[in-house]
This record gives C-alpha cells, sequence and structure tokens, in this order.
C-alpha cells in the first residue's frame, strides 16, 4: 500500500506530522496533528481550497435563477443544491408540491444518491480496506467489483439524465417544479436498469461488510432530517439522538458557522454543545425503522444493527442507502403518473424562506431574503461538510490517541481513512487535505 | 476518402470527447476545440461515420460511459507541462501508459488518466484512443482563450479532423492509407 504524503519531524517530546495533500477526496485539504509525547495534543484538518464566495454571487439574482446558480457549487451532488435552494425559496413564496412532481424531485434526489454513494464506496473508500492505492489498483485487484460500482453509478446517472435533462448538473429543476416533465413512456426504461441496479446493491452490502473495520466507536450526536414515514430526502424536521427537533427556520438559531484562522471553511457546531455528525450514519441511526423492508433485511443479514456508532463501518450504511434508493426509485416508477403541468405557477414576491434537505454528504441548510421584484438581498448556505468538519477532528482525536503507537506512516493512512469515512466534499465547504503531524 | 467511396466509414463509431471549464481562460481549449470540429466542414469529418460529440465539465465516469463501444475515441483537453502556449501533444492512450503527472492532474476525486487506467486495467478502451492537449497560457478566472491559444486552434482543428478521418478507415478494416502510412498520427508524449 502507498503510503500517503505524509511529512514527520521531532524535537524532543514534541512530534508534528502533517499529510500535506489529502488524496481521494473531493477538493483540497490538508491534516496537522500534533503530538506531545504520546498524547495528542492538536488535530487541524485544513481546507485551503480557496473560499467561493456563491452567497455573494447569488445577491441580485433573481429567486429563479438560484437552483442553477447553486448547482454548480458541486459537481458530486448538484441535486442537492438544487433541492435546498427551491424548497428554501418554494418556502418564501408559499409553494408547496405534492403528488407527482414532489415524487419526481424525490426519484432525482434517489438518482443523486446512487451516483455519489458509489462514487465514493467503490473509487475512493473500498481501496482502503482493500491495500490498494486506488480505483486503478483496485480495478486490477478486484475487476468484478469495479465492473459491479460502475454499471451501480451508472443506474444513478440514468436517473438523473432521465428526469434532469443530463447526468451532471442537470438543467430541468426550478423553482415550482420542473421545465418539462417525463412521460410514462420516457421513464419506463429505467425499470429494468434500476432492478438490475437493485441486484448490484445487494451484492455491494454483502461485499463491503465483508471489509476488516479498525476499532473506534465514539458517542456521536447525530443530526439528521426525520419525516413521519419516509427515510429522509426533501422533508422533514431536523432532529438529532439528543434532543434536537427543529424546524428550517430554527437552524440558525441552533447550528453556529465559526471561522477558525486555519481552514477556509466555516466550522459548524450545535450551539452550547458542539460538534455533531451529518450524513448516512446520522440518517440511518435516527430513521433505521424508515429504510424500505429490504434495506432493513439486508442491514440486519449483515450484521449493521438499527445503530452503527464505528465511523469505519458508513461505507456499509451508505451501501444500504444506495439500496434503500434503488427500492424507493422503483416503487416512485410503479406509480408515475405524468402531471398536467411541469411545474406551479410562481409569483415572486418579497419574503423569507428556509429549508433543509437530505444531500448525500448529510443535511444541507439554505436561507434566502427576497425583495419585492424577488431578488435575492441575502443568501445562506450550509452545506454537510462544513457541519462534518469538527466532528472529523474530534474523530481523528480519539484515533490517534488510540493508534498513536503505530508506525508513523500507518497512522497517517489511517487518519486520512479516518477523514474519507465522511466523504467530505471540500469544493462544497468552501465554497479542503494536507497531513502535519507535531510531535512535542 | 474518395468521391468514389459514399459511405466512407459508414458504421464506424466515434467519440470526441472536450473536457474543461469555459470560465477558467485556457482550461476551455477542450470544449473550444470539440464544437470547433461539431462545426467544421463535412468534408474535413469522416464520411459516413456516427460521430458522438461530448462535452465533460466534471464527471469523468460519464467519460467511461461515453466510450463505451467505441471505435474510435479522441479526447481533447488543456495541458500544463510548462511547453509554449498553443503547444500541441498527441497522446496515444492504446499504446502508452500515462506519465504519472498527467494521471494526477486533477483535484476532482477521478482524474482524466485515473479514468483511463481504469479503463485500460479493464479492458474497455477503445481500439483507438488519442489525447490531443493544448498547452495553455493562463488559466484565470473569466480570462477567456489566450491569443497565443486562439492563434493554434485552426491548425489544431484540422489536425484532428484528418486523423479522425485516418482512423476512422483504419477501423473499418479498409486499410486505404496503410497502418503505417502517411497521415498516421505522430506521437509526442508529455
Amino acid at each position: 500500500m502507498k503510503s500517503p504524503k505524509a511529512r514527520f519531524e521531532k524535537s524532543g517530546k514534541t512530534r508534528t506530522f502533517q499529510v500535506e495533500y489529502l488524496a481521494r477526496v473531493e477538493g483540497e485539504g490538508a491534516l496537522h496533528v500534533t503530538l506531545e509525547g504520546d498524547r495528542v495534543e492538536d488535530v487541524q484538518l485544513r481546507i485551503f481550497e480557496p473560499p467561493r464566495f456563491f452567497e455573494g454571487f447569488l445577491q441580485g439574482r433573481s429567486a429563479l435563477e438560484a437552483p442553477d446558480i447553486t448547482a454548480r457549487i458541486c459537481g458530486i451532488c448538484p441535486v442537492a443544491y438544487q433541492m435546498s435552494s427551491c424548497h428554501a425559496i418554494e418556502a418564501a413564496l408559499g409553494i408547496r408540491l405534492e403528488g407527482p412532481l414532489r415524487d419526481l424531485r424525490r426519484l432525482l434526489y434517489c438518482g443523486e444518491w446512487i451516483e455519489s454513494h458509489t462514487l465514493h464506496v467503490y473509487m475512493l473508500h473500498a481501496p482502503d480496506f482493500l491495500g490498494c492505492e486506488g480505483a486503478v489498483d483496485l480495478a486490477r485487484a478486484h475487476p468484478e467489483a469495479m465492473q459491479r460500482g460502475l454499471a451501480l453509478k451508472k443506474a444513478g446517472n440514468a436517473i438523473v439524465a432521465a428526469i434532469g435533462g443530463r447526468e451532471i448538473h442537470p438543467v430541468n429543476v426550478r423553482v415550482g417544479g420542473f421545465y418539462r416533465v417525463p412521460t410514462r413512456a420516457e421513464l419506463d426504461p429505467l425499470y429494468a436498469t434500476l432492478e438490475h441496479a437493485r441486484e448490484l446493491a445487494l451484492e455491494t452490502v454483502r461485499w463491503v461488510a465483508g471489509f476488516d473495520f479498525p476499532e473506534l466507536e465514539p458517542d456521536y450526536e447525530w443530526v439528521a432530517m426525520q419525516h413521519a414515514d419516509e427515510y429522509p430526502m426533501n422533508e422533514g424536521r431536523l432532529v438529532s439522538n439528543r434532543g434536537l427537533d427543529i424546524e428550517p427556520r430554527e437552524f440558525e438559531q441552533h447550528v453556529i458557522e465559526e471561522h477558525v484562522a486555519y481552514t477556509n471553511a466555516l466550522q459548524g457546531s450545535l450551539r452550547e454543545r458542539g460538534s455533531y455528525m451529518v450524513g448516512p450514519q446520522a440518517r440511518y441511526a435516527l430513521n433505521f425503522e424508515r429504510l424500505t423492508p429490504l434495506a432493513r433485511s439486508t442491514a440486519q443479514e449483515v450484521g449493521l444493527g438499527a445503530v452503527c456508532r464505528n465511523p469505519f463501518r458508513s461505507i456499509i450504511v451508505r451501501a444500504i442507502e444506495v439500496l434503500h434508493a434503488c427500492d424507493e426509485a422503483l416503487a416512485i416508477l410503479d406509480r408515475y403518473q405524468r402531471p398536467r403541468a411541469a411545474a406551479v405557477e410562481v409569483e415572486l414576491r418579497a419574503g423569507e424562506g428556509m429549508a433543509f434537505t437530505e444531500a448525500p454528504r448529510g443535511v444541507l441548510y439554505h436561507r434566502y431574503v427576497l425583495d419585492a421584484e424577488g431578488r435575492i438581498e441575502k443568501a445562506v448556505i450550509v452545506p454537510p461538510t462544513s457541519q462534518n468538519q469538527r466532528q472529523i477532528e474530534v474523530d481523528l482525536h480519539a484515533l490517534i490517541s488510540e493508534y498513536v503507537r503505530l508506525p508513523e506512516r500507518e497512522l497517517a493512512h489511517r487518519c486520512e481513512q479516518a477523514i474519507r469515512n465522511y466523504d467530505p466534499c471540500i469544493s462544497c465547504a468552501t465554497h479542503f487535505l494536507k497531513l502535519e503531524v507535531e510531535r512535542r | 476518402m474518395t468521391a468514389a467511396e459514399p459511405q466512407g466509414t459508414l458504421g464506424v463509431r466515434i467519440v470526441v470527447i472536450g473536457v474543461g471549464n469555459r470560465d477558467r481562460g485556457d482550461d476551455g481549449v477542450g470544449l473550444e476545440l470539440l464544437e470547433r470540429l461539431q462545426h467544421a466542414s463535412r468534408a474535413e469529418l469522416p464520411h459516413g461515420a456516427s460521430i458522438d460529440w461530448a462535452p465533460s465539465d466534471g464527471d469523468l465516469t460519464l467519460l467511461m460511459d461515453r466510450l463505451e463501444g467505441a471505435d474510435v475515441g479522441v479526447i481533447c483537453d488543456a495541458v500544463s507541462s510548462g511547453g509554449e502556449p498553443g503547444q500541441l501533444h498527441v497522446i496515444d492512450v492504446g499504446r502508452s501508459v500515462l506519465p504519472e503527472d498527467v494521471r494526477c492532474a486533477s483535484t476532482h476525486a477521478l482524474g482524466l488518466g485515473e479514468t483511463l487506467e481504469l479503463l485500460r486495467v479493464l479492458g474497455q478502451l477503445p481500439p483507438e484512443l488519442w489525447i490531443y492537449g493544448v498547452e495553455g497560457a493562463r488559466y484565470d478566472v473569466g480570462a477567456g482563450i489566450s491569443n497565443e491559444v486562439e492563434r493554434a486552434l485552426p491548425e489544431i482543428v484540422h489536425r484532428i479532423a484528418r486523423d479522425l478521418t485516418h482512423w476512422a478507415s483504419a477501423a473499418l478494416g479498409a486499410g486505404a492509407l496503410g497502418a503505417e502510412g502517411e497521415g498516421r498520427p505522430c506521437t509526442r508524449a508529455l
């Protein structure tokens, strides 16, 4: 296994190590660790990808442009940005989607979850568990697995292309619905694709569940959306395992974003409580009962349980969510009837709206203040990776304390692996990795 | 190709992919080449072949889908190797392992080189796959294509169109130009 590009220094009892450029994450970041003897003094996740100022670009633009502008924040999860922006603006304008339009948005989100999770599971995360350097090395050692991953991702792409108009940066989403809705006949070919994908997803769960996982079980505060009878995507309250239970309009009262000198991404934390985890493990722990019966029984079959505390096992949770998304997408296809109108009528006016939806990496919050013409006066975007940053540092602190006697390169590699547990999207968070360890 | 062969390369499947970002100066050159090739005169392009024109702005696994089943694949992209702006680098992907620096030249989760190596390992490279990389002068936000690159483009478009015709004929097994004959693209590694 190739070691990460890590630099080690020692001065007296102080040791530092740094991973200068994190591999297999989306965007640019680094990790700096300081050890005093065997005690972890400091862990800094440094996101050096420059800030991207999207909230500033949005000011003065029509609210109707927000879904297409914010989709450009990320090439991996553009649907999430379109969903959160549409819902927030619709909240400001008093619009609510029901029936097939609501279903189509959920179907589109299923496509993105399949695309994004599969990319991470096969290309970025699985190599860590199989002693492979990366995706190419994994394909060489396990070609059948890589073929399966590519076919599964392709099924996600097919959904996004069918509803969004194209696989990346879909162009068919608008405030109030869509520009055009597909006919039943246009969606029919997806059925066979998804039935096959569901089989591949099932194999994926069994495959990743067989990996060896390092021991680590922190006591997390999990934060995810919750809906009465659906595994959360577009709608629900934001809840946690420690009593948080809020609506979108309460988000900024509970989540604070702070600028920390060593990182270009704002760090999120819960007021008076500190770090928390968003993403697949949080969603799963808070919504296990809302998974489809197949996803639930498969989780049980591979011994996952209703709650999974080990962050390295997040790869299994992602695979379960892919299985759920295939199942859910098939159920939506079953009942789909083309709506008469592709969108509900939108009348621009002054207002303020907030929304969160479940991006593949976790809760994505948007807030917009609109003037009388419906132009954006203020935009606030809180992506999942910003919210997870502090928790990643807490995980690393625990991990390094536990494994501090490992050879340094092995320790550096394990740290990188722990960061990848979160599938961090640095490009989103800066709207992040390089590892430094300092031993004192 | 002659007038006596109206069917030309009928049945040959060609995929031309332009990779880049038009908002980042010369990084947009792959997309610009794609557009110019698409609008090149029909006489310049292989006659009768099916050509799939594919812009790519990020997700390279899509590129894998696009290349599936192609007889000839061409990828146009910007290159930053310290050479002269506008200089053309032609890489025969099918016959050479990409240099390490090409493989890592992306901030995305999976770079172009890594994606192509993945296809090679899985035995899914098209029989002919070529990268046409144009050395860029600047990559600033909103800068547009530089004058140096702009000046080099007409000749590069002509060159790629000519090579496409050559490879389409070769793919058909016509052997019209001979395996090592005149018009065969020359390879220059980065």
